[in-house]
């Protein structure tokens, strides 16, 4: 156990350290690709809330290493590490000067693609997570709508919950194909689905608005599950399945081809290619490190300590109901010895 | 719930209960979520506003007759109270989402109003009279909560600090920061009259905090192990309310006081005390027992000099020195001498039994004061064995816990029986690691008692007649305690109002513990250095907790109503998996509780089988002996079989549990049981691929199989009349022969149409079809190597049940119980569930569905 138990549970967790991946993520944005090909000619490029990168570094690797004229541009509110081929803008995705910047980056071209794998902070209070997510699909199809060429396409994750439909509903309103697509990297115990939004063809007089966007639909029980064009399983089944756990030595299992025997030699554990940046928690976990908590605890018992100890210079109390002297006169008949 | 006329601000903290309409108080104003089944059906009035707009704040002005609610898009609506009609909408200036708001003032003109928002900004907003908002910086996350004690607020963010802020100074930055919390707090609640602040959150844990005008101190902690916190309401001055996010309902008593004036000292210069039935025996540092008549100390009944060791049980004491030993029990007291020296001595009601020099161990019973006589005598094995705890079992039968951690037995009844070592030292390693046995409790009325020891474990033992006069010592179950329960060293089992409560230590700290419930009742601090105490009831639910510490007799009051559970469902983490019967409900969640309930959802008992519980599985289509078994697996590569005969676990919670490892197949997936020919098999389902079959209890595994690395692991199993059905999460429906010796013989192999993996599957055995629930949310029916889909989700299905009429209910994480028929073409109904993130769905009882997630929730149908 200990630190490698999430290496053999999670067989794309490790690969994605192995191969240098920021995140697990990396995967499910290839198996969408290798499925519907969305990136097969896209010159240009826009990643929305990007950090720590693992999307950018797939668009970087399949895009600006087979163009170098290719153009990608990542956004968020974190700071992240550079990868090679990608401008990365430091901003806020419901501010018009982040798309105007876009734009400018494009030269006043639109871009082909607009991805978005952000999730907002899970709280674990449902009806608060489902309404962030919304606000934050919402916020990025606003960008998106400023971004994007007619034709272009959107891809974005979603947590497939409570009212998720009326979301699929507002998507077909702008573009002619949606569908959801769930990568084998992704646990089928998980909600997370990813909404691929095809051919986007704004409906006639739209004017896009980074404002707050009010959805058509309102009632998620009347939207029937035919609303989207179909739910595709992307990735390869002879390939890792994310819910197998898979032992440390893969290459003794799972042979390939010609092996020398010095080759097999033990796991080597590896740490993660980018842990979190700049969470907000920072500063309490470097109190955490440096002892404060644990000081703290420290001082509460001693407090308590010492409130017990001057307690012992309190006089004696008498117990209560002090019994009357009838009744300690027949006790002591009883106890004749 | 009775307790909602008294407290009103409790019907805020309730999530899933269904609340009765006299309890819905006339004029309240009530915000929750859409579908939250218990405000909706009974409010006169209600608004919805459209998704994803949310209200984070509400506030009635009664004298006007007006309500402001507030939204997460920062927009502020007036409406008048009696039909909600809006009278105006002003729309705040700032456009980062908000999760949380503070609405104060006298008026709705004049109010004041704070947003929390997701990125960490206080918004301090006067929407008659501000054109812009004031941003007020400080939190580097998201605030979760704000509360207000009319002169500062204070909030609480994801950066997991605590800020106190000015009201009238606006431009200000925080007048306070504290850090403490080392996971998310969401939860805080201001007591302004004795300037305290409680916070709690993930680490359910309350954190009690002091304030004044520049500085927050910490100043306590309280563990409360019901859940993530997610409210914090103060009742009066010494009571709060707190619920979690599965829906459990506490009300708990915070002390103001300091420890020192809680703790009364009785009496100084002591070495050892005993209660008995209201009479104090107490040995002093001068080698003096005395025997008083009360606690009072006022008449001493008995005395003697020159005694230097004591020890007692509930209903009798012994001490001795050298080899004189007085014998105190409720109604007689003797003085013995015998022929040698005396190295120990316990006692358990009239029976005493004492240790010599020798290495001899005598048994003496004093029931029968005008024939005292030694009942037994011998010689153990091991020569350094000491009795720690005595105990008589069935009326007859004396077992003896020892130091280190051995078990013997003797047959009282018979004259010729010697004293048998029943668990050896090494036989019983598992239970008491070579440590002292501390507790032995019999049940009446039957040959089974449990044990506790200083290694934290809690077992279950029955005396089994063998051959002529011989009885033989079963483990029936041992299980540890959760590590939420903070029970490190168990000390004695208590019996209250129907409950059995353990009491033990954990450092410096008394627990109490429901075991029946798995909750905790009490916790004080109360130094360390001694472990010489008793617990006696005084009134019904107040008890004195006396103890000897530095030499003086001390007694603090004990309430055992200071933590009143009002609502419980047993599970501190979201409930991952339920298997029912017509006679039982079974819940496992990750916190690594098994919860068993009655068909009417009545819990009867909870037990702490192991971290990160999974899968669960019940059968009681009761045998010859009518036995019912649960199983469980889970992720730390554990099966554990829990088993019992009905009869005997609803009347003494009496049960069978029994573990194995593999910690090379990964996780637990699946389980289930299966009878064939009279014979019971259990099947488990790894997360590496292998599914393995178990013959009966001993758990000896009898057949296993790998599936293929293309068609993904064996997610969902279901069993019925000798076939086993396997969907798989490579999208594979698999189908076994399971034979009378144990051996799964596969039958058929059917991939489905979409290549989404299997999520849920129920096997109807009439008709030989399958019902299968998928990731990608549709619905299918196999039959006759045809697939046909009967309808769809929008989100992963978790539960599937098939009732008798061939209805088929599912539910799916986008949280609707849709029913229909086979039939493809036929309508189908679609029911929004309560519960915020399901996990499963089954049947028990007669007619019930129960969904379980975030808690559990029942529909008839």
């Amino acid at each position: 156990m200990g630190k490698t138990s999430r290496d053999k549970r999670d067989i794309y967790y490790r690969l994605a350290k192995e191969n240098k991946w920021r995140a697990r993520s990396a995967f499910k944005l290839m198996q969408i690709d290798d499925e519907f090909q969305i990136l097969k000619g896209v010159r240009r490029a826009v990643d929305l809330c990007a950090a720590p990168g693992s999307w950018s570094q797939v668009l970087s690797k399949r895009l600006y290493e087979e163009d170098q004229e290719a153009k990608i541009v990542a956004i968020d509110l974190q700071p992240m590490a550079p990868i090679p081929g990608v401008i990365q803008l430091q901003g806020d995705i419901t501010s018009v000067d982040t798309a105007n910047q876009v734009i400018k980056h494009f030269s006043g071209e639109k871009s082909d693609i607009v991805i978005c794998d952000g999730a907002p902070d899970v709280t674990g209070i449902h009806s608060l997570d489902e309404f962030m997510q919304a606000e934050l699909i919402l916020a990025a199809f606003n960008i998106t709508s400023h971004v994007l060429k007619e034709g272009g396409n959107f891809l974005a994750k979603i947590f497939r919950s409570r009212n998720s439909s009326l979301l699929y509903a507002q998507m077909k309103k702008y573009f002619k194909k949606v569908y959801l697509a769930k990568p084998r990297s992704s646990r089928q115990s998980s909600c997370e689905a990813f909404v691929l939004c095809l051919d986007y063809s704004p409906p006639e007089g739209f004017v896009p608005t980074m404002g707050k966007t009010s959805l058509d639909a309102t009632d998620a029980s009347a939207i029937s599950p035919d609303i989207i064009d179909g739910f595709v399983t992307c990735g390869d089944l002879s390939g890792w399945d994310s819910e197998k756990s898979y032992p440390l030595d893969i290459d003794a299992c799972f042979p390939k081809g010609e092996i020398d025997e010095e080759q097999k030699k033990r796991y080597e554990f590896k740490d993660v290619v980018q842990p979190p940046t700049d969470p907000a928690y920072k500063a309490a976990l470097d109190k955490k490190k440096s002892g404060v908590f644990a000081k703290m605890s420290a001082d509460l018992n001693r407090q308590l300590k010492a409130e017990l100890s001057r307690g012992k210079d309190q006089k004696k109390t008498p117990a209560e109901n002090v019994p009357s002297v009838e009744e300690l006169e027949k006790a002591a008949e009883k106890f004749q010895l | 719930m009775d307790e909602l006329e008294d407290n009103p601000c409790l019907l805020d903290h309730l999530i899933q209960s269904k609340i009765a309409e006299k309890h819905l108080l006339s004029g309240k104003i009530i915000t929750c979520a859409k579908f939250d089944e218990k405000y909706s059906k009974c409010a006169e009035n209600q608004i919805i506003e459209e998704f994803p707009e949310h209200i984070i704040g509400c506030k009635l002005f009664k004298k006007e007759k007006k309500i402001i609610t507030v939204t997460s898009r920062n927009s502020l609506t007036i409406r008048i109270s009696s039909n909600l009609s809006v009278l105006s909408k002003i729309q705040c200036d700032y456009f980062a989402t908000s999760i949380c708001s503070l609405i104060i003032g006298n008026s709705a003109e004049s109010c004041h109003v704070y947003f929390g928002s997701v990125i960490g900004e206080l918004i301090d907003w006067k929407p008659h009279e501000d054109e812009k908002p004031i941003m007020r910086k400080g939190h580097k996350g998201m605030i979760f909560s704000i509360v207000t004690d009319s002169t500062r607020i204070f909030t609480i963010s994801d950066d997991r600090t605590i800020r106190m802020w000015p009201i009238d100074d606006r431009e200000s930055g925080p007048l306070c920061t504290v850090f403490g919390h080392t996971a998310r707090p969401f939860a805080i609640c201001v007591d302004p009259i004795n300037y305290r602040i409680y916070t709690g959150g993930i680490e359910q844990t309350l954190f009690c905090w002091k304030y004044d005008e520049r500085s927050i101190d910490l100043r306590q902690k309280i563990a409360i192990p019901i859940g993530v916190i997610q409210k914090i309401s103060k009742i009066d001055d010494s009571t709060l309310a707190i619920s979690s996010q599965n829906g459990d309902l506490l009300e708990i008593h915070v002390e103001q006081q300091s420890l020192k004036s809680k703790i009364v000292i009785l009496k100084d210069d002591l070495m050892n005390f005993a209660n008995l039935n209201g009479k104090l025996v107490i040995l002093t540092a001068d080698n003096e027992l005395i025997l008083f008549e009360s606690d009072a100390m006022l008449r001493i009944i008995f005395r003697c000099t020159n005694i230097k060791h004591m020890t007692s049980s509930d209903d009798s004491v012994v001490a001795w020195h050298q080899n004189t030993w007085i014998v105190i029990t409720t109604s007689s007291v003797h003085r013995l001498k015998l022929s040698m020296n005396i190295i120990s001595a316990t006692c358990h009601a009239s029976y005493v039994a004492i240790k010599t020099i020798d290495g001899i161990i005598h048994v003496y019973n004093f029931a029968d004061v005008e024939n005292i006589r030694c009942l037994k005598r011998f010689r153990a094995q091991n020569a350094s064995m000491i009795p720690a705890v005595i105990s008589v079992v069935h009326d007859n039968l004396l077992v003896i816990g020892t130091t280190h951690g051995e078990l013997y037995h003797v047959d009282l009844d018979e004259p010729n029986d010697d004293i048998r070592l029943s668990l050896s030292r090494s036989t019983s390693f598992e239970l008491f690691g070579g440590k002292e046995v501390t507790c032995i409790r019999s049940i009446p009325n039957s040959s089974i008692f449990m044990t506790l020891g200083k290694t934290g474990i809690w077992s279950t033992i029955r005396l089994i007649r063998g051959g002529t006069t011989n009885y033989e010592m079963e483990v029936m179950n041992f299980r540890s305690f959760s590590t939420s329960s903070r029970m490190a060293w168990p000390s004695k089992f208590i019996e209250w109002k129907g409950n059995l409560l353990i009491v033990g230590f954990y450092g410096t700290s008394l627990i109490i513990w429901n075991s029946t419930t798995n909750l905790p009742i009490f916790e004080t601090y109360c130094g360390g250095g001694h472990r010489i105490w008793q617990l006696n009831g005084s009134e019904e639910n107040k008890f004195n907790f006396d103890f000897i510490r530095d030499s003086q007799l001390c007694r603090q009051k004990i309430d055992f109503l200071s933590k009143n559970y009002w609502i419980s469902n047993a599970h501190s983490s979201p409930i991952v998996a339920a298997s029912g019967s017509s006679n039982y409900l079974v819940t496992v969640s990750l916190d690594g509780h098994l919860s068993i309930s009655d068909g009417n959802l009545k819990r009867i008992l909870t037990i702490f089988v192991g971290e990160n519980l999974l899968c669960t599985d019940i059968y009681d289509e009761a045998d010859e002996n009518g036995t019912v078994y649960i199983l469980t697996g889970g992720g730390k590569s554990k099966l554990s079989i829990i088993w019992f005969n009905s009869l005997e676990f609803k009347n003494s919670s009496v049960f069978s549990l029994r573990h194995v490892s593999r910690p090379d197949e990964g996780r637990v997936v699946a389980v289930k049981t299966c009878r064939i020919a009279q014979k019971t098999y259990f099947i488990a389902s790894y997360s590496s691929g292998t599914i393995e079959v178990f013959g009966g209890i001993s758990l000896e595994s009898v057949f296993s199989i790998e599936i293929e690395d293309s068609l993904g692991i064996a997610a969902k199993m279901d069993y019925s009349k000798s076939q086993l059905v396997v969907g798989t999460s490579g999208s594979y429906i698999l189908t076994y022969d399971l034979l009378e010796d144990g051996v799964l013989r596969e039958k058929q192999r059917v991939k489905l149409p979409d290549r989404s993996g299997v999520t849920s599957i129920s096997y109807i055995p009439e008709d030989d079809s399958t019902i299968i629930g998928c990731d990608s949310g549709h619905v299918y029916k196999y039959h006759t190597s045809t697939i046909t889909k009967i309808h769809s989700h929008l989100s992963t299905v978790v539960g599937i049940v098939v009732t008798d009429r061939n209805r088929i209910h599912t539910v799916s994480l986008d949280c609707a119980v849709v029913t229909s028929s086979m039939s493809p073409s036929a309508t189908s109904s679609r029911i929004p569930t309560i519960i915020g993130m399901p996990n499963g769905m089954v049947k028990t009882g007669e007619s019930t569905l129960v969904v379980v997630g975030d808690g559990i929730q029942s529909i008839e149908c």
